[in-house]
């Protein structure tokens, strides 16, 4: 505890109003405070109009990645401490369009999601549920990094390309697909990578890396590109040096 | 304002409602779903369970054990026909969700791993790593995005249900992007909105836990159980309230008091074993007791003195550098990433300073075991439900479960009950949309200068945490119930200083108020009426259980004054009323010994 | 009403972030790669024409600009090779018969077979100078 403050610089936009603006608000400074803390002490007792998302608070649910100081972060993740003397600036995720001051529009997002279909495809006739698949924990490990993705979209934040090229299905979503690929219980590869490779994006990918540094769980959606590339890249070939094998 | 007509509404989309909705569609894939959430589904409070779900699978168990500690744990206040029914669909259910991706841990064989929790005789604690509850939902969600039924409405936030001719019909929601009132449209609504822990200042619960669905229903006239039984963990973050899951006492961990003793084997709850042990940790023994019993623990070691003094109050450590770097890092992971991240504390080398923190509401809905309320159309499942399976304390384990259980069940009643219905027109429907209308028109017209949505929330959760406590009696309890009827009338003086339409939080922060005020109340009545002590509820001035007068449910019904507290039977089957035995007292097979 | 608003980093995406201009200068270097080939292959068209030719062109090579040019280029190779090689491990499977492969190993093999075929090349270069 001290009686010291902190400035917060926060990005305003109402679309019913002018462009953006930034505005400061002074809040205390706890030690052990995060930056969502000094968010919501601005709304419950500076300004209430103030709208951003939230929930857990412990860096699962994914609702609070906003750019502190311009980087894509969680906002209940990153403490004030680190960024004293301050001023800090919290503003909404670039790359996506802003509804609302620190609000985001992530319906893009969800379509991308889906786009991959991110289930286990099976080719059983009927599902018995007397018996759950086997896996091995040596199976389970090739894809366990991949499936620890909470869609926060900081990586979407991150990559130039989501900028640039809007089809680009981005990060998270191909390390999506890449989980339910590598895991041995589905059988819809085939199906993803007709997706995935449809689309031009996956080879803009140039492996600048950013989405993995800012990855919050660790999932490494750069590796995931390269190794679907990768795959990709084989497969073409095969084909192409193959046209007589059928494709499974 | 335009009607959208589905034939099933299902509002909330955790894992109940997730789980709900696939249900519809394997019931009757013709017909239409809409998925109502004020957040999007993967940000739903299902996201933060972490340790595991409990279903019998290995060979070494059995249903009547499982049965048993889910009974004995809820200090027989669940009603027994629906945990029988609960623990046997809960393997299938389990196995369906393994089928539906979710990455379970495993044994080298390749089957599913289980791990002991607390309460439990035997180990039969599914997980996936610490972040069970995570995968789960994901695995729901991902799995559903498949299914061309469900018509999603993410954060668009249900504001009222709207019934006619005795029949819950649907339900108005404010899309939070536009700030537009819709309404909604269905022969069968199945509310799966969560707990609402929210009330109380220190929680392990997530903002969005509000209890919005028990306040709809509750407005609707149907009745709130057994409010009075509110869970606290043994083991949050002092401070941040944020969860330790208890599979790292499943896995070993031991709690300590500020002398270093194992303070658990002097509450009952068995002798302690050395944490070298192979026996250790014993099941439904010492750090694998039930939560009611270890949070009371703690509030007896701090009115002793032998608790730590914190910035946040007092804490006991949960310690386990025991179990080594290597266990830790597989097996309660996250576990290290939030004591590091939250706490600055790395459990592989420091015990993590820990305090009990409200962490589940037992109370609820009041349903049968398909999910239905007396209410004709309208369901529930999931935590804003009440079956009831938990009864007076849940065993950890049980919750996420009872999400798939029980979510499963309600949306194939439903499916099933819409096709025998027609949507019932009329005027009266009109009627209440109108009111809902002006409603949150008037709510959002006020003028600036009234109650803060903020200073109410203060208000309320201090008089929650102050009479409505670990340790409650008489005086609290009455005093808490006064302030909350203040309270209520405060919040109807709360304006707002967000004027703009387009994703006003403030809002829907207001709207909420105006429910969590409405249920606390429930609670509290509730609590002050039930004079005795039964699990999560103790009373200091009725210390003892009373099932002569007691082995009921409280039955809680809105009146235009205090709520009207009625009560209800258990339903007794096969295990009548006995002594909560843990520890050594307990047999092998955690039944009492005579 | 605005439409929400579109803050998309957009083509000037590189100039934002320190690293984000590592990244650029990183694919920058092919710029350098690709010159050395083109002056590689006109060295060889220039051992096919007369000694005089070619002879001239060797100096032009050996201009003090020239050098540098060379120099900075190797500079950036290195750094481009070095940076690939530190982040193949992510762009690889992680097992191989159900085994984890531990990231520095590969990076270590990489640096290894560089070696290798460096050491060759100056092996076979010393031996076609000898003889």
């Amino acid at each position: 505890m001290s009686d010291t403050t902190v400035q917060l610089e926060v990005f305003r936009y109402r679309p019913d109003n002018d462009g953006p603006t930034f505005q400061s608000y002074e809040v205390p400074y706890h030690d052990d405070w995060v930056v969502l803390d000094a968010l919501n002490y601005v709304k419950n007792y500076i300004d209430g109009s103030l709208s951003f998302r939230w929930s857990c608070r412990m860096g699962v649910c994914g609702s609070c990645g906003m750019q502190v100081n311009g980087e894509p972060a969680l906002t209940c993740a990153v403490f004030l401490r680190d960024h004293m003397p301050g001023p800090i600036r919290v503003e909404p995720l670039v790359n996506f369009p802003v509804e609302r001051d620190l609000v985001v529009d992530s319906n893009g997002f969800m379509e991308k999601l889906d786009h991959v279909k991110p289930y286990l495809v099976r080719e059983d006739e009927t599902d018995d549920l007397d018996a759950e698949y086997l896996q091995t924990p040596i199976q389970l490990d090739r894809y366990k990094q991949f499936s620890m993705c909470i869609n926060c979209m900081l990586c979407y934040a991150a990559c130039p390309v989501i900028g640039r090229v809007d089809e680009f299905i981005g990060p998270a979503a191909l390390a999506l697909a890449q989980r339910y690929n590598l895991d041995s219980r589905d059988q819809g590869k085939q199906m993803r990578q007709d997706v995935i490779f449809q689309n031009e994006g996956i080879w803009e990918c140039t492996f600048v890396g950013e989405c993995s540094e800012v990855c919050p769980k660790h999932v490494d959606p750069a590796g995931a590109i390269q190794q679907a590339k990768l795959e990709g890249a084989y497969d073409y070939y095969k084909r192409l040096l193959t046209p007589w094998a059928r494709r499974s | 304002m335009n009607e959208i007509p589905h034939d099933v509404l299902i509002i909330g989309a955790g894992g109940a409602g997730l789980r709900a909705a696939m249900a519809v569609v394997e019931a009757n894939p013709d017909l239409s779903i809409g998925l109502v959430s004020k957040v999007y589904p993967m940000r739903s409070h299902t996201v933060s369970a972490e340790g595991g779900m409990a279903a019998v699978i290995k060979s070494n168990d059995a249903r009547e054990h499982h049965i048993y500690d889910t009974i004995s744990g809820s200090d027989w206040l669940a009603d027994q026909d629906a945990v029988e029914i609960f623990v046997d669909e809960a393997p299938r259910e389990l196995i369906q969700l393994e089928h539906w991706g979710c990455p379970w841990s495993r044994e080298d064989s390749g089957h599913v791993a289980v791990r002991p929790f607390g309460g439990m005789q035997i180990e039969r604690t599914w997980y996936a790593a610490d972040k069970t509850g995570f995968h789960v939902l994901h695995a729901l969600f991902q799995t559903s995005l498949q299914f061309s039924q469900i018509t999603r409405y993410d954060e668009y936030f249900a504001t009222t249900l709207l019934t006619a001719y005795g029949r819950c019909q649907g339900c108005v929601a404010l899309e939070l992007r536009t700030g537009e009132l819709h309404v909604l449209r269905a022969n069968a609504v199945i509310i799966c909105t969560g707990g609402f822990g929210r009330v109380f200042p220190f929680t392990t619960n997530g903002s969005i836990k509000t209890g919005d669905g028990l306040a709809l229903a509750y407005r609707a006239g149907v009745a709130l159980k057994d409010m009075e039984f509110v869970q606290y963990h043994p083991t949050g973050l002092p401070g941040t309230g944020i969860l330790i899951t208890e599979a790292s006492r499943g896995e070993g961990g031991i709690l300590l008091n500020n002398q270093g003793r194992r303070y658990l084997q002097d509450y009952d709850l068995g002798e302690p074993l050395d944490v070298h042990d192979p026996r250790h940790p014993q099941n439904r023994a010492m750090e694998l007791g039930p939560r009611d019993r270890l949070s009371q623990a703690f509030m007896h070691e701090q009115a002793a003195g032998r608790t730590f003094d914190g910035e946040y109050g007092d804490y006991v450590q949960l310690d386990v550098r025991h179990l080594g770097e290597d266990r830790i890092n597989t097996r309660i992971p996250f576990v290290r990433e939030l004591a590091s991240n939250y706490a600055g504390i790395d459990p592989v080398a420091e015990p993590i300073p820990v305090r009990p923190v409200v962490h589940y509401t037992m109370g609820g809905i009041d349903t049968d075991v398909h999910g239905a309320t007396p209410l004709p159309g309208l369901y529930a499942a999931g935590e804003c439900a009440c079956v009831s399976i938990n009864g007076a304390n849940r065993l950890g384990s049980n919750s996420l479960t009872e999400l798939v259980v029980f979510g499963a069940r309600a949306g194939r009643h439903a499916a099933a009950a819409v096709a025998r219905q027609q949507l019932s027109d009329g005027p009266e429907i009109d009627r209440q949309v109108a009111a809902e209308r002006d409603r949150v028109a008037e709510l959002r017209a006020r003028p600036a200068g009234g109650e803060r949505v903020a200073v109410i929330r203060d208000g309320l959760t201090t008089a929650m945490e102050a009479g409505a406590g670990i340790f409650r009696d008489e005086d609290s309890l009455s005093a808490c119930c006064a302030t909350l009827r203040e309270l209520e009338e405060r919040v109807a003086r709360i304006s707002l200083d967000d004027s703009s339409p387009v994703y006003n939080t403030e809002l829907i922060s207001a709207l909420e108020i105006d429910g969590m005020v409405d249920i606390a109340q429930a609670l509290a009545h509730a609590a002050l009426d039930r004079t005795e002590s039964r699990g999560s509820h103790q009373r200091t001035d009725y210390a003892a259980r009373d099932d002569a007068n007691y082995l009921k449910h409280s039955m809680a019904y809105r009146t235009d004054g205090d709520p009207r507290i009625e009560y209800k039977d258990v339903v007794i089957t096969r295990w009548p009323p006995a002594e909560r035995v843990y520890g050594s007292t307990a047999d092998k097979d955690g039944m009492p010994s005579t | 009403m605005n439409r929400p608003l579109d803050r998309r980093l957009g083509w000037t995406w590189w100039t934002l972030k320190g690293s984000y201009f590592r990244i650029f200068l990183r694919e920058a270097t092919s710029a350098f790669i690709l010159a050395e080939i083109v002056f590689f292959m006109l060295l060889i068209h220039k051992a096919g024409q007369d000694a005089e030719s070619y002879l001239a062109y060797r100096d032009f090579l050996w201009h003090p600009l020239m050098v540098v040019f060379h120099l900075v280029a190797l500079a950036f190779a290195l750094w481009h090779t070095i940076t690939f090689f530190l982040i193949a491990p992510s762009a690889l499977p992680s097992q191989v018969a159900g085994r984890r492969i531990p990231a520095a190993f590969i990076i270590g093999q990489q640096f290894a077979g560089l070696a290798a075929v460096s050491l060759l090349v100056i092996l076979w270069v010393a031996w076609v100078g000898a003889t």
